[in-house]
């Protein structure tokens, strides 16, 4: 299962939260019905899903649909998450 | 190690495309401002000011970039300033009209805001993405070509938001390339501007763009950016450009290559 939540980026107001679940997702919160439902792009497979062949696929494109500066997706729960991304250090590669 | 020798292998190559992109490698800074602090999702972005003329710029250090979000495209968060400054280093070897579309992108350490590692540095175009579908109106002909080089690159993120139209001064530019170069077994391609041209029926090749394939193909190392890439997004760069020139049209963005 992944679980998306949607945000005003301004001041952090939640605008939707939507799970994935077998055959579908579920969306909750003010944009309940505005969220728009279209297949788009799944990730990590980068194929075009829709929320019923695909859900988590689905559900984790959100993040990359939603990144601007008013309006951004995060993921707060994923069964099959993904790295995150250690900081790294390159100063002994950039002074070699 | 691979990041070690692809970025040595890049900043050895910076500079030599023409003074505005000599300026991004080494134009004494003057000022650093964060944008867009706690914009969640988003990778972190700084407008960096140069002395002198007081031109300025978008970096994004590898440390800011958004880590799920890069591994979901298939790319390590160095990966990503490393696509975006390749992408500017394919359109320059390319040349017109892809140079001056896509504005000039180096990786540079900026202890300012991380000395712990570098990000991509692009120059600064104009501000204004607001009205960037009209561009599609005004400036079809560089939109085409932006189609063309987003399926050479494989842009998996050509959305309206990184195509920047200034209608005042009948400028174009198409940014944020540092989620591209897919490998065969990676994501797929995504490009609005892609999709656009090909529902048009206009997804057959042009005479400019049959050339610069050729270049591609007949480049001994991927007009020199194997070595920033790596081989296998390498490869399927010069699969994209082989699979198009003998089919004579633009793939699609969801197409599988042979």
């Amino acid at each position: 299962m992944v679980r998306v939540e949607i945000r005003q980026s301004t001041d952090d107001t939640l605008l939707a939260t939507v799970d994935s679940a077998p055959g579908g997702i579920a969306v909750s919160g003010p944009w309940e019905r505005l969220l728009d439902r279209s297949p788009q792009l799944g990730l990590p497979s980068g194929r075009i899903v829709s929320a019923e062949s695909d859900p988590d696929e689905w559900t984790r494109g959100l993040i990359a649909a939603f990144r601007s500066p008013d309006v951004a997706a995060r993921i707060v729960h994923d069964d099959d998450p993904l790295p995150d991304g250690e900081p790294v250090d390159l100063r002994a590669a950039i002074a070699a | 190690m691979a990041i070690v020798d692809q970025l040595h292998a890049l900043l050895h190559d910076q500079g030599a495309s023409g003074a505005e992109e000599q300026g991004l490698v080494d134009a004494p800074i003057v000022d650093v401002d964060r944008i867009h602090e706690g914009e969640q999702g988003a990778n972190e972005t700084w407008v960096i000011t140069f002395g002198g003329v007081g031109d300025q710029g978008y970096y994004k250090p590898i440390n800011g970039v958004n880590g799920t979000l890069a591994a979901l495209f298939g790319l390590a968060t160095w990966e990503v300033a490393l696509c975006e400054a390749t992408a500017w280093r394919v359109a320059a070897s390319l040349g017109a009209p892809w140079s001056e579309l896509v504005p000039p992108c180096v990786v540079r350490a900026i202890d300012e805001v991380d000395p712990r590692a570098p990000g991509s540095l692009v120059a600064q175009r104009f501000g204004d993405r607001e009205r960037s579908l009209e561009a599609l109106l005004f400036d079809p002909q560089s939109c085409l070509r932006c189609a063309f080089f987003d399926a050479l690159i494989g842009n998996m993120d050509r959305r309206p938001a990184n195509v920047l139209y200034e209608p005042s001064r009948d400028d174009l530019a198409f940014i944020d390339h540092g989620f591209a170069f897919p490998s065969r077994s990676g994501t797929m391609s995504h490009s609005d501007l892609l999709e656009w041209r090909h529902r048009l029926g206009l997804d057959g090749l042009e005479d400019r763009e049959r050339e610069a394939l050729d270049e591609v193909i007949d480049s001994s190392d991927c007009l020199g950016v194997e070595r920033y890439l790596g081989d296998e997004r390498a490869e399927a760069m010069i699969a994209r450009a082989k699979t198009m020139r003998a089919r004579d049209r633009l793939i699609r963005s969801d197409e599988v290559l042979p």
